[in-house]
């Protein structure tokens, strides 16, 4: 990854049906905001996490373990609202 | 988990004629219903249900795709139909362009797991140009049998 700054986090997916389709939307709108990139990487899969086809390939399910890597200035800020969003569940529809 | 285990063949429709994203889930859902893997008594609920999981945000992804999907207690097992739209379609889609493939899928509530893995399959040959194109470029059921056969033995 380019970038001056990388920073990584390792969260817990809270979200009740897991990283389904509305979920990957929610992410790629989180990043989209930020100028870095991020990636995230669930078992032995690495998602850009501003491709909707990357995500959706992760299948990650309620309580699997996240890790989550930024680049750039405000890479702290972006994993900051990605650990806020992905450790909440929501209504259980997908 | 491979597309051979969740998509029933009989109803698949390769040449879908649809003038909005609602015909297109209608006439799929039916399609399930004819081929007998959903009761009649539940097809209207399971149209609701997937256009109501629509109006939370389109499930068009882009690449010419979209994934209309709901969870419903009446089926055992994850369930998909596959419909080409030749003329494309507007599903509001993530990308803004025309949906040409859509798979829809019908899952269990209680296992999430299903759902993901179904939706991780169908992007995975998805991404793939060739299948994507070979998709695209089907106009009977029986080819697109045998596409989605040849992706599960990754001859495409």
């Amino acid at each position: 990854m380019n970038g001056s700054i990388v920073l990584r986090r390792t969260v817990r997916l809270k979200i009740t049906q897991g990283l389904h389709i509305r979920a990957c939307s929610n992410v790629i709108a989180l990043v989209s905001r930020h100028s870095g990139q991020v990636r995230i990487t669930y078992g032995d899969k690495t998602a850009d996490a501003s491709s909707m086809f990357d995500l959706v390939q992760l299948a990650a399910v309620p309580d699997s373990m996240l890790e989550l890597e930024a680049t750039g200035d405000d890479a702290e800020q972006v994993l900051n609202e990605l650990e806020e969003l992905l450790s909440k569940p929501e209504e259980p529809s997908s | 988990m491979k597309l051979n285990e969740f998509v029933v063949p009989e109803a698949i429709l390769p040449e879908l004629k649809a003038e909005s994203k609602e015909s297109a889930i209608r006439q799929m859902v039916a399609s399930l219903k004819t081929a007998g893997k959903i009761r009649e008594v539940d097809e209207e609920a399971i149209v609701s249900a997937i256009l109501k999981r629509e109006e939370l945000g389109s499930t068009g992804i882009g690449r010419g795709v979209a994934v209309p999907h709901t969870k419903h207690p009446s089926v055992e097992s994850i369930i998909a139909t596959v419909a080409l739209c030749h003329d494309g379609l507007d599903f509001e889609s993530l990308d803004g362009e025309a949906v040409y493939i859509l798979f829809l899928l019908i899952s269990p509530p209680d296992r999430p797991g299903d759902h993901l893995r179904g939706l991780e399959t169908i992007t995975r040959y998805l991404k793939k140009d060739d299948f994507c194109s070979f998709l695209k470029q089907s106009t009977t059921q029986s080819q697109v049998v045998d596409l989605l056969q040849e992706a599960d033995e990754n001859l495409v």
